[in-house]
């Protein structure tokens, strides 16, 4: 077989990356402790792998990976240019290799491996790396040496191959950089003084701990996160300031959106010596997080309404509903961030929010939002979408929307209420409006005493009928007020409840409460269940059939790939997204399962 | 001229090849497959029309696909769905003549998404519309006078007893039925009276009494307290209604100009059939007169024709959201057309904006996917040789125009092409598309 320059460079790689074990074998270094110990001091981030090995495993013999193989999604994909390419490749490298990728990773990639990020070494150049790997086992570094020498001549003159004078092999690639190998340890740099230090760290383990991480981004980050994380990823946000020059997190949001989520936390990490992520996989679970230092209650003025101060602190979390799909909550003094836009917010988004006011005029007439609506809600907003059964209509929409009901926590519930039902009134009104404009049948206001609670609702004057209705007819609007919390959802059925779920909520003391003094806070949750999602996708089976057909795909396959797609939604477990303040720090959390 | 006799027909068993199978289909349909030119090539002429004229079963899959794509309209209330839905009919329907039909109805008693804004109702008219294509056109006439859609579009609300409307009499006489010259100003209004009261209630017909004018009207010189259906049975009885109609099919399906010799031949067939339009299309597809030499090529193709019947020949599995765009951008936006004359045709086709996006349409089906991959039929011509590959694609796109010389200059193209095989088809495909020969049918 004629060997083409590139697969030639290919095996090179992997050669520098995995290449000789020749050398001294006097480390002995093991176990779980970071090999940020080894790095020189100076990283402005860094990005460690642990315990792989058996993560492969998992995931090559697991039942979701074969899942996904043997789904018409994949059978399609196996049809395309790049991927054949892709898979020749990858049987060419396994031919050379004489493993399988899977075993390939798990045998050099298994154990602990870190990058560390340096600034460069001249202004205006990339920045410097350093890349140590540390394998399973070396016996497993000489095989694969074996297999890989007789490739190197392909490489040309480029590549130099000679002893390192500490011990082990040196390879030397032109406008690369160089690659130390010896016993269990690969190390690949381009500047020789980090690589110097580098394996003198390692020839001299007891002295490393002079290295990075006396530093204070990393003895904090180890302090709090830990360092036996699968994956996790050490930013020195001092150290990118000072490479930056400037404030690397603005201080000001281009997004209204993500300030309202975000705000706190990112200026939190403004200030934070580090910022550190970490992913850890389980048997059924993925955790993965975010996590700043530093105590939000000492952000500045214009960031105090994102850390609530007082007794009791509201705390981010969603009613329990029968079948929810997902539910999203947040607390902040929602006043005082409107009120500090100008503060908070890039000056070119402010003329947005005057367009905004103007718009909202029309469903609340004479009320100003900020000075006079705002402040009459309280510090927690909440949504929530289930599935509907759709008993008002005759038949059903065929588009199946789901209910969706917003929850405004009230600071002063008499006069809110009369406010909102204000705007209640006017949604109604001028959704009549475009029904009129679309032929459908018009709204009538009517309520009802549900449970000791009065609920407003839209109803239609003739009761909806047929088979296929339109996907207007997902929606009837209807209110509530329960105590302190008022409710807009789209359906009749939703909004009674949320009636019965928010009163049988404890008031005292309060579960959805958490007090201000106590260690952790969490201030925005959201939750999504897959299941219940494809449930809801299934029941829209026929319009994503018909998407389907218009990109030019048969039925037959659509419902093949519509099957598959269900069937994976329904292997997984509920996801939940979360941000928790704790005194020292605030964590960003992502989790999510499968069964 | 003894308008006794039906059209002259063409004798099939002296001359049928693919010419004229082509010629046949490229009117009767959206284009055809290289499958279906072979078949029809075949089959003969008889068979050919057989098929074409009686009602075909559809497949299992295409009821499901077309069941999807309709409740997808109706419920997301999207027009631009309900045109995929049409478009995916045209194309996969095992009545493709009735498709053409329903298009040549609608563009008849053309009627706007732009002002009915409700897709149940455009996709009930057009069902209507499906329903009678080919069959009676009195029924046609008589379902369209009551339809929810037409009455939305010319105000059927609006006709009440003391403010007649005259939108849907004049209508009916001037675009429907008539023509213009076959009426008078007071046959109008007085017709106007006779559908006073004929409204539209929760998106159904309603014939609203109280709105009603009964006391007498006189129409045509006749005089009755006439409704509405007595408004349309008239119009059918006049003479000029089967010529009305006899001109509009012949210029559709035959040739721009046909002389009143042969409408009025026509309109004699429609009469005889007694407005049944199946037998009267099947003599008109089987008459010399239809494979007349002069009558082969002679028509613009519209942009439907042009886009699905080009889709129809070349490209499968088709990628519909990108079509309906290119079929606005040239002028034939399905469910939306400009007026209550519908489009124009012919000539008006083509303009010095609208050949460049016929280009623009060859060049991205020919180089990219956004309508969808070349067949495997066509793709499998790159391996022929260079002049085989001009044959091959001469028989399915210029069946009637791949004379000698265009024939040399399209092998002198694709020999002097650069690239390989599969590049060297899609050049010469590309370079077909944008010929003025192409835009004809």
């Amino acid at each position: 077989m004629r060997m083409t320059r590139s697969v030639g460079w290919f095996f090179l790689f992997m050669l520098i990356a995995f290449g000789s074990n020749s050398g001294r074998a006097e480390e002995t270094a093991t176990g779980n402790a970071s090999l940020a110990a080894y790095l020189p001091s100076g990283a402005i981030g860094t990005l460690e792998t642990a315990k792989l090995g058996p993560l492969i495993e998992r995931i090559e013999t697991s039942g979701a990976l074969q899942m996904v193989l043997d789904s018409p999604q994949w059978r399609e994909a196996l049809k395309q240019d790049q991927v054949q390419k892709a898979l020749a490749g990858k049987a060419l490298a396994e031919g050379q290799l004489g493993m399988s990728l899977w075993q390939f990773a798990k045998t050099y990639l298994g154990d602990r491996m870190i990058l560390g990020v340096y600034p460069p070494s001249q202004p205006g150049a990339q920045p410097d790396g350093v890349i140590i790997i540390r394998v399973n086992d070396a016996a497993s570094l000489t095989r694969l040496w074996d297999r890989l020498t007789p490739l190197i001549p392909f490489a040309g003159d480029k590549v130099k191959i000679g002893d390192n004078a500490g011990g082990g092999r040196l390879i030397t690639i032109d406008d690369v950089g160089q690659v130390v190998v010896r016993d269990r340890w690969i190390v690949i740099c381009k500047v020789k003084s980090l690589l110097d230090q580098t394996l003198q760290n390692l020839a001299k383990p007891s002295t490393a701990n002079s290295g990075l991480l006396e530093s204070r981004a990393w003895k904090e980050m180890g302090t709090q996160l830990g360092t036996d994380h699968h994956i996790q990823l050490c930013v020195n946000m001092a150290g990118i300031t000072q490479l930056a020059g400037h404030r690397f997190i603005p201080s000001k949001m281009d997004n209204p959106v993500f300030s309202l989520l975000f705000g706190g936390y990112l200026e939190l990490a403004a200030g934070s010596p580090y910022l550190g992520s970490t992913l850890d996989i389980h048997e059924n679970h993925f955790e993965l997080k975010s996590t700043v230092a530093g105590d939000p209650k000492q952000l500045d003025a214009a960031h105090r309404p994102f850390v609530l101060e007082g007794e009791p602190v509201p705390r981010a979390d969603v009613p329990s509903l029968k079948s929810p799909l997902n539910g999203f909550s947040l607390t902040r003094d929602f006043s005082k961030w409107y009120r500090n836009r100008e503060a908070l917010l890039d000056a070119s988004l402010l003329p947005n929010f005057d367009k905004f006011e103007t718009g909202l005029a029309t469903f609340l007439p004479g009320r100003d939002l900020g000075e006079e609506v705002l402040p009459l809600l309280g510090q927690r907003l909440t949504i929530v979408t289930t599935p509907q059964s759709y008993t008002h209509l005759k038949g059903k929409p065929g588009v199946q929307l789901p209910g969706i009901a917003l929850l405004l926590d009230l600071a002063k519930p008499a006069e809110a209420n009369d406010v909102l039902n204000l705007f209640f009134q006017s949604v109604i009104l001028i959704s009549n409006f475009q029904a009129a404009q679309e032929g459908r049948q018009p709204f009538v206001l009517s309520s009802e005493a549900y449970h000791e609670t009065q609920i407003a609702f839209a109803k239609y004057v003739k009761q909806p009928e047929g088979a296929t209705l339109p996907i207007s007819y997902n929606f009837q609007p209807a209110s509530a007020r329960v105590g302190n919390r008022y409710v807009f959802a789209t359906s009749l059925e939703l909004c009674r409840e949320l009636v019965d779920t928010l009163k049988a909520e404890p008031t005292s003391p309060p579960a959805s409460l958490a007090t201000a003094q106590g260690d952790a806070v969490r201030d925005l949750y959201l939750e999504l269940s897959p299941a219940i999602g494809a449930d809801l996708l299934e029941s829209n089976a026929q319009i994503l059939t018909a998407q389907n057909l218009q990109q030019g795909k048969s039925a037959e396959q659509s419902a093949q790939e519509l099957a598959a797609i269900f069937k994976i939604l329904r292997q997984l477990t509920p996801v939940t997204f979360s941000s928790t303040r704790h005194a020292d720090r605030w964590v960003l959390e992502l989790r999510g399962g499968w069964k | 001229m003894d308008l006794s006799k039906p059209l002259a027909p063409y004798d099939a068993t002296t001359v049928w090849t693919h010419r004229e199978a082509s010629h046949l289909m490229s009117r009767a349909q959206f284009g055809f497959t290289p499958a279906e030119l072979d078949r029809a090539t075949r089959e003969g002429m008889n068979a050919t029309l057989q098929r074409l004229t009686e009602v075909q079963p559809e497949s299992t899959d295409f009821a499901r696909a077309e069941t999807s794509l309709r409740q997808a309209a109706i419920s997301t209330g999207s027009i631009d769905n309900l045109k995929i839905w049409w478009l995916y009919r045209m194309r996969y329907s095992a009545n493709p003549l009735t498709e053409k039909l329903t298009l040549f109805w609608h563009n008849h008693f053309a009627t706007s998404n732009a002002k009915v804004n409700s897709v149940p109702y455009m996709l009930r008219q057009n069902e209507l519309i499906r329903t009678n294509a080919t069959k009676d056109f009195k029924q046609l006439l008589h379902g369209m006078s009551r339809d929810t859609a037409m009455l939305i579009w010319l105000d059927g609300n609006a006709n009440r007893k003391r403010h007649p409307n005259e939108n849907f009499a004049r209508e009916i006489m001037e675009l429907f039925a008539l023509g213009v010259g076959n009426y008078t100003e007071k046959d109008i209004q007085e017709a106007a009276r006779a559908f006073t009261g004929w409204h539209v209630r929760d998106g159904q017909f309603w014939m609203h009494e109280l709105q009603h004018d009964d006391s007498p009207k006189t129409v045509f010189g006749k005089t009755g307290s006439y409704d509405g259906n007595d408004i349309v049975n008239l119009c059918l009885e006049q003479p000029s209604c089967p010529r009305f109609l006899a001109t509009k099919l012949s210029k559709t399906f035959v040739c721009p100009d046909p002389s009143q010799e042969m409408i009025e031949q026509l309109a004699n067939r429609i009469r005889h059939h007694d407005f049944n339009m199946r037998p009267v299309l099947r003599e008109l597809f089987s008459s010399k007169w239809f494979y007349l030499e002069e009558n082969r090529q002679i028509l613009i193709k519209s942009p439907l024709e042009f886009v699905t019947g080009t889709l129809r020949t070349l490209a499968e599995p088709i990628r519909w959201t990108g079509v309906i765009k290119v079929l606005a951008d040239l002028g034939q936006n399905i469910f939306e057309p400009p007026s209550v004359k519908g489009w124009e045709g012919g000539r008006h086709w083509i303009t010095s904006s609208s050949i460049l996006q016929r280009a623009n349409f060859a060049t991205e089906l020919t180089t990219t996917n956004q309508f969808g991959p070349l067949s495997d039929t066509v793709r499998q011509v790159s391996s022929e040789g260079s002049e085989a590959i001009v044959n091959q694609l001469g028989r399915w796109l210029l069946p009637d125009r791949l004379d000698d010389t265009l024939r040399q200059e399209l092998l002198k193209f694709h020999v002097s092409a650069e690239g390989n095989s599969d590049q060297k088809l899609r050049g010469l495909l590309q370079l077909i598309l944008t010929l003025p020969e192409f835009q004809l049918h």
